[in-house]
């Protein structure tokens, strides 16, 4: 006996879940090793296995599916004549299958397919006496009859005395339900034949046979006596449906004896499928659960991988708007200093402006007004005036939305006096009007502190402010005929840097003892 | 002159100053406020009874205190009344001396005078006042340039161009001939002479040679 033989044998007998388990993953691991050597008729031959253990389990439609499969697999290479016997018993399997589920058609399609490729002609008797079994069943008992017929003639010709007597016991069977004459002589002689051979199972059967004869012809007496001789043929035999079909007949005659016995046998055979029942039902939730558990990893892979993606966009987006909001309130941040400075500088201007300025002016006012001027006084006083104005103006409002470039031709002209020339180069040919106001407040501050620079230190008679304009830049070069300085950072010109640097701009300075003063804003 | 004048400014003795140059030049009804909500009360009042003032003269700033001011600056005032008062005569009399607020004033709210304070402020504002009864504009010297429509600081690529030229030793005359000949206009000698002369003036050249040295210095060339 090999494995295959051996866990089939486990598997059909099975009285616990862990046999029967332990038959279906030998045949699992079975069919996966055949798969993996491509080995298509090894699978073939494992799944016809399963097909019948599962069958013999009672789970049809597994059986159905798993030897579908089966003929699929061999359909796939191409035809051999050693791929036959597989076929063979594939077909004679679907055959049988079909015939339990009462799907006569497709069972005789099967059991046909099955004849047409046996070449055994013995073999072959099998496969006419399963057709006219289906014609039977179907009811279609002449069909039947021709066939056990043709079995009984080939059984002779072989001189196979007990395939002749299932032909003659068959056949007499079928006569007997359509009342036919020969009956009774084929059903007897089918018996002669079992007897002479000894085959207790045909003579059981060939008794069983009798008595319904028998019964159909209204013989009670008779009858009984061939179930009693059934029965006591079948007495040492393990055939328990049998027995229970021979008592299940003599009930129907009104013989009750065996009825405790019939009790305990149909119990026990009652028990017998519950547990196949529940087998049945505890493997197929197995597999199912297989299913279950792999699709469930499956799924939970997925899950994985989804929550996996969706942590990582969260992530990336978390990153993502951090660092703009990071950047957003950096700038925003920075635009709030430069307004906050800028605001702090023209709240001073106006105090000094408004309190100090005016206040002065008052003063001079006054001193004007009396009789003798002490005009000393009132130089000293216009020089305090025009100064404290001066500090004023330096940081007053800025009204950018104005005309830009006149406003910064106004500052300049500012410094022009007879002894200082202010020349500009290209101012109108910049475009203002997508500077941002913080960048020009800033622009106008630098520039205001270049030109202080330039008049408190410089003695400059000439100053030059070249503008140009490239595609991202405003670039503005200062140029002075002054006496230059050591570019020792003084308080204004540090502003100027500064302020540039707020706007992300640049100046350069350059200088250097009597050759002038030149700068280079770009923003 | 002016029959009715009316001063605002928040500094009394600002306006006493005032008073004494009206009083000069013989102008007789004089109202003093030092809130521009006052102004406004009093010149509407004024106007009511039909003896509308000619002139208003006001200060541009106004410390704020206790009291909310529905019009916080002379600008402001000033704006109000030009619409209602389209012919009452105004002189601003300012600290302010920033050419674009003289301008604002000037040309978006039609102000007669513009007068700087100053050592010579209220002289120049004796002058304002006869400048405005005769309709004229008056603008304080120092703020004079606000409204002259081109300013003079203006160089050019033209300009750098005779100014290379120059620097190569040509005359005026050959620089004439070169402009011509490379169709660069103004091109006549004439033109060419006034833009030399107005680059003397810019760069405070005495001539040719002093113009060239400065803006080789300056590095325009």
């Amino acid at each position: 006996m090999d494995s295959i033989q051996y866990y089939s044998l486990l598997a059909e007998n099975a009285d616990s879940e862990y046999d029967s388990n332990r038959s279906f993953k030998f045949f699992d691991k079975q069919l996966k090793l055949h798969e993996q050597n491509n080995n298509i008729l090894g699978q073939v031959s494992i799944l016809t296995s399963v097909a019948q253990i599962e069958m013999s389990l009672g789970m049809i439609n597994e059986s159905e599916v798993t030897a579908v499969e089966a003929i699929k697999h061999l359909d796939k290479i191409t035809y051999e004549s050693n791929q036959d016997p597989y076929r063979i018993s594939l077909y004679n399997h679907l055959g049988i299958l079909y015939k339990e589920k009462k799907n006569f058609n497709t069972s005789l399609y099967y059991y046909e397919k099955a004849r047409k490729l046996i070449s055994n002609p013995e073999h072959r008797i099998t496969a006419i006496n399963n057709l006219a079994n289906v014609y039977r069943e179907k009811k279609e008992y002449s069909k039947a009859i021709k066939l056990y017929q043709d079995s009984y003639q080939m059984s002779l010709s072989f001189d196979d005395k007990e395939k002749t007597a299932r032909a003659l016991n068959n056949l007499g069977k079928t006569q007997s339900i359509i009342n036919l004459p020969n009956a009774t002589s084929n059903l007897e002689n089918a018996l002669l034949l079992r007897k002479e051979i000894k085959y207790y199972k045909g003579i059981a059967s060939s008794y069983i046979s009798l008595g319904e004869h028998y019964k159909r012809n209204g013989n009670f007496s008779k009858a009984l006596d061939y179930s009693k001789k059934a029965l006591s043929v079948s007495y040492s035999s393990n055939r328990i449906e049998e027995k229970l079909a021979i008592m299940g007949l003599q009930f129907d005659l009104g013989y009750f004896d065996n009825y405790s016995e019939f009790k305990r046998l149909y119990d026990s055979v009652e028990n017998a499928r519950n547990i196949s029942t529940n087998l049945y039902a505890a493997i197929k939730y197995d597999k199912e659960n297989a299913i279950n558990r792999a699709n469930k990893s499956e799924l939970n892979k997925e899950k994985e991988r989804a929550k996996k993606i969706l942590f990582q966009t969260i992530g990336l987006i978390i990153l993502l708007t951090s660092t703009f909001l990071y950047f957003l309130l950096k700038s925003k941040h920075k635009k709030e200093k430069l307004q906050q400075v800028y605001n702090t500088e023209t709240r001073i201007s106006r105090k000094v402006h408004d309190e100090v300025a005016n206040d002065i002016y008052h003063v001079m006012t006054k001193l004007q007004r009396t009789s003798n001027e002490n005009h000393e006084i009132l130089d000293d006083l216009e020089s305090i005036y025009t100064r404290t104005r001066d500090i004023s103006k330096e940081n007053n409002t800025i009204e950018t939305n104005e005309h830009f470039e006149q406003l910064i031709i106004d500052l300049l002209s500012s410094y022009k006096n007879a002894k200082v020339n202010v020349i500009t180069k290209d101012i109108s040919k910049i475009n203002w009007d997508n500077v941002k106001n913080i960048k020009k407040v800033t622009l106008y501050r630098v520039l205001q502190e270049l030109m202080t620079n330039m008049k408190k230190h410089s003695e400059a008679t000439v100053v030059v402010l070249a503008f140009h304009q490239s595609q991202k830049h405003i670039i503005i070069n200062y140029t002075d005929n002054g006496k230059g300085c050591r570019l020792e950072k003084n308080n204004g010109l540090l502003n100027a840097e500064n302020r540039i640097a707020t706007i992300n701009g640049t100046i350069t300075f350059e200088s250097e003892i009597n050759k002038g003063f030149k700068a280079k804003i770009t923003i | 002159m002016f029959k009715k004048v009316l001063v605002s400014d928040d500094l009394g003795s600002i306006n006493q100053g005032v008073l004494t140059v009206l009083d000069t030049l013989g102008v007789k009804d004089i109202k003093q406020v030092q809130y521009c909500d006052d102004a406004y009360l009093q010149i509407k009042s004024a106007d009511l009874k039909q003896q509308p003032f000619d002139l208003f003269i006001t200060d541009l700033s106004f410390k704020t205190d206790y009291r909310t001011q529905k019009y916080p600056s002379g600008e402001a005032i000033i704006k109000q009344l030009k619409q209602e008062y389209p012919n009452l005569k105004t002189i601003v009399y300012s600290v302010e001396d920033r050419l674009q607020k003289v301008r604002t004033l000037v040309n978006t709210h039609s102000v007669n005078a513009y007068v700087c304070k100053g050592r010579r402020g209220l002289i120049e504002l004796a002058a304002a006042l006869n400048s405005v009864f005769n309709n004229e504009l008056f603008l304080s010297p120092q703020v004079e340039q606000a409204l002259s429509p081109k300013n003079n600081l203006e160089i050019d690529d033209y300009d750098l161009e005779l100014l290379k030229q120059l620097s190569f030793g040509y005359s005026k005359e050959q620089i004439s001939e070169l402009f011509r000949a490379h169709q660069i206009t103004p091109s006549s000698l004439s033109s060419v002479e006034k833009r030399q002369n107005k680059l003397f003036i810019q760069f405070k050249a005495n001539n040719a040679t002093h113009l060239v040295s400065i803006v080789k210095d300056l590095g325009l060339i």
